[in-house]
């Protein structure tokens, strides 16, 4: 066993990581569901081309890298090589490439980037135009939250703006784990914690939202698939973390969601109870 | 030439440490391969005894010098729980049991579910082990509501033992929620507490966890028998296993009987609310009656804050800090205790007390801690915020936390509520939320623009 086993060790590093991902992404036996899930959401798309540009850019760097040091660790290995270390003070030419290289790339990163994160975070769903009829001025009419969305140890509690479309009021639904929202609308969530950091996660609509007491926070998205999807906690906020789950349900029309609202506002308000009904 | 030698000597030192992390890395390996062919055994979960109970019992019967049961006679009991329970592992129903009833109340096969520890998985009945996974950090193995997470949180979780519990659809103390009861809060949770909803769990585990807290409940209020029994009967002889006695036997079975009994019960009918509910009227109707007959604001104060009475204790507490005869006459004490760490630097609390504290406290007791009455403003309902909810709440109270309203026939009567009486609070309650605390007296308000 020669020292160049230390070499092929390194060569599996890149080989592994490459092949793990690979792996993932073809959905193969053992590694079925690791890769992202579907994408619904109609402003996901964008995430996601970015996810993709970025990962493969670092891949290729991350492959490079990890063969060049293979073959450094493999010519010059040792007991294969009689001749002393050499020293060098640095090379002005190599140093400038690797500074600047990088450099542009996380610039024109930044650059690509702009108008997705404005999407996310700026662009937020407006009712009307305003006085002015220019979209994305400041006195754009916004679109009101539709569920105001509270993070607690350890589970999501929801509130639904009722008839009147205000959160707040004495109309509202309360709901607990299970989020209702329907499909080809767009639905603005309010956000905030009722304790500590929580990070309201909706992996198949690519949102994700830190959770900061004191703070309301806005997401929105567009979902275009009708079914039932996870929701979890991407901030460790405690012993219980694991268990901040629940489900988004998305219904197939906002008909069907006004319906289910209407529902969930009748049961809420249960107003008598008798033997008989509970027997039935 | 200096440089080669270093790098010679760096070599060589170099080869050493390689040579010893690959040395100490086999044995790693080795430690590791051991661990996988022999496994790592695991003590099966045990319950343990109610050393609480068992204490408080003691000091009853002011018996303050003599020790708690003797290892014998604690044995016995266990024996005997053992027999009629089983263990964590292996729950069991007690065959002593009248079989219909308690059939109704509790299925041994949803119950092995929940029982037992996690990783077990029966690839037909699903997930097991769903006690230990899901409720255990809080609750306790033995349902006691001190496993090592329950310290941290306020409220304190629930424990089992006693039967009670504080959110239910039925009236009285002695009976016990129904299974829809507790379903409900399981997949609800309670807002305003660390109960979480487990809405997430399908309806099987939902239902297997159901069954094995009141299989706790149930184990737990037998094993609070089997102490009074125990610390009753001089010669002990009739919690001896080995010396069975029919007649006491049958004052066992009587027991379990009505301990399980009580579970056979239905939800208390709400009549609807009264006409022109929550208008105007029947809101100022409600709030009346909240400072006056229904006394809430004795404790949740004149506006509704719950900043009024603050010295009040659940029954959970009293059950082992009230009427032992040891005297503690206020618990205002305990409020300064609890608030300090220290006795009251009135004087109030003195050593004997405090050491009583420390006695229980030694014996697995959480910290003593007043209850908060609730802030009714926050719109937080821990019971639920139906209105049915909040009438059960309002007229049946919450067990071992807030009394019902006091009966009465008429509405003319000089105390007590009548149904739509306590509509009207629950009306005037619903409107707290959305009510301004204060009104701002314009005249007040202007008065410093004045000449």
């Amino acid at each position: 066993m020669g020292h160049r086993v230390w070499s092929l060790l390194f060569l599996s590093v890149p080989i592994w990581g490459i092949g793990s991902i690979v792996w993932a992404i073809a959905d193969l036996p053992g590694m079925e569901r690791h890769w992202l899930p579907a994408n619904i959401n109609d402003h996901g798309q964008v995430i996601d081309s970015l996810f993709n540009f970025i990962l493969y850019l670092t891949g290729g760097i991350f492959i490079c890298t990890g063969l060049v040091q293979f073959w450094f660790l493999w010519k010059y290995d040792a007991q294969s090589n009689g001749e002393p270390v050499k020293y060098v003070h640095g090379n002005h030419a190599l140093e400038l490439i690797w500074s600047l290289l990088p450099a542009v790339t996380l610039l024109f990163i930044s650059f690509v980037q702009l108008n997705a994160w404005a999407d996310q975070k700026m662009r937020r769903p407006i009712l009307s135009t305003g006085p002015d009829g220019i979209a994305g001025t400041l006195d754009d009419i916004l679109k009101p939250p539709l569920v105001e969305v509270t993070g607690r140890q350890f589970e999501w509690r929801y509130r639904y703006a009722g008839k009147d479309g205000v959160i707040g009021t004495r109309d509202d639904v309360h709901g607990v784990s299970e989020l209702v929202i329907p499909m080809d609308e767009d639905v603005v969530l309010a956000i905030k914690s009722e304790d500590v950091l929580h990070s309201f996660f909706l992996p198949n609509l690519r949102v994700k939202q830190d959770v900061v007491p004191g703070m309301k926070q806005y997401v929105w998205f567009r979902a275009n698939q009708a079914g039932i999807y996870d929701i979890v906690c991407a901030e460790l906020c405690g012993w219980g973390h694991y268990k901040m789950r629940g489900f988004l349900r998305i219904l197939p029309s906002k008909d069907d969601f006004d319906q289910w609202l209407q529902e969930a506002y009748q049961a809420q308000e249960l107003k008598s109870y008798t033997l008989d009904e509970d027997e039935e | 030439m200096r440089r080669p030698v270093t790098v010679m000597n760096r070599d060589s030192k170099l080869r050493c440490t390689s040579w010893s992390a690959m040395k100490s890395g086999w044995l790693l390996g080795a430690a590791c391969a051991a661990v996988l062919a022999t496994g790592c055994s695991v003590e099966p979960a045990q319950f343990s005894l109610n050393m609480v109970y068992l204490h408080t019992i003691d000091r009853d019967q002011g018996e303050t010098d003599k020790a708690e049961l003797d290892d014998n006679e604690r044995e016995n009991i266990a024996t005997i729980l053992d027999a009629l329970y089983g263990t964590p592992d292996a729950p069991r129903l007690p065959a002593l049991a009248d079989a219909e009833t308690l059939g109704e109340i509790v299925e041994l096969s949803k119950l092995e579910r929940a029982a037992g520890p996690t990783g077990r998985d029966d690839p037909q009945g699903g997930e097991r082990g769903l006690y230990r996974k899901h409720c255990i950090h809080c609750h306790g193995v033995n349902g006691d509501g001190a496993g090592p997470t329950a310290q941290y949180l306020n409220p304190y979780p629930r424990d089992y033992r006693m039967g009670k519990f504080k959110f239910k659809s039925t009236l009285g103390p002695n009976n016990r929620p129904t299974h829809d009861d507790l379903k409900r809060v399981l997949v609800e949770g309670i807002p305003g507490t660390a109960m979480p909803s487990f809405k997430v769990l399908d309806d099987g585990e939902i239902e297997a966890l159901v069954h094995y807290v009141k299989y706790l409940a149930l184990r737990g209020e037998t094993e609070r028998y089997l102490i009074r029994e125990a610390k009753k009967e001089a010669d002990l002889l009739y919690l001896d296993p080995q010396k069975p006695d029919a007649e006491r036997i049958t004052g066992m079975q009587e027991e379990i009987d009505f301990i399980v009994s009580k579970w056979a019960i239905q939800s208390s009918e709400v009549p609807p609310p009264p006409v022109n509910w929550e208008g105007a009227d029947s809101v100022a109707r409600g709030r009346q009656l909240f400072m006056s007959k229904g006394i809430c604001h004795q404790c949740h104060g004149i506006s509704g804050l719950g900043d009024a009475n603050r010295d009040i204790f659940d029954d959970w507490t009293k059950d082992f800090m009230g009427g032992n005869g040891v005297g503690i006459e206020s618990y205002q004490p305990l409020r300064t205790y609890h608030r300090t760490g220290k006795p009251g630097n009135t004087g109030q609390m003195d050593s004997k007390q405090l050491s009583l504290l420390e006695e229980f406290e030694a014996r697995g007791a959480l910290k003593v801690r007043p209850l908060k009455p609730r802030n009714l403003r926050r719109g937080v309902y821990r019971g639920g915020r139906r209105p049915v909810d909040l009438f059960r709440r309002v007229r049946n109270g919450i067990l071992g936390y807030m009394p019902g309203a006091p009966q009465a026939d008429s509405t003319e009567a000089k105390v007590g509520l009548v149904d739509d009486d306590v509509w009207h609070i629950v009306a005037y309650v619903r409107s707290l939320p959305f009510e301004k605390i204060t009104e701002p007296n314009e005249e007040i308000r202007f008065q410093r623009d004045l000449p």
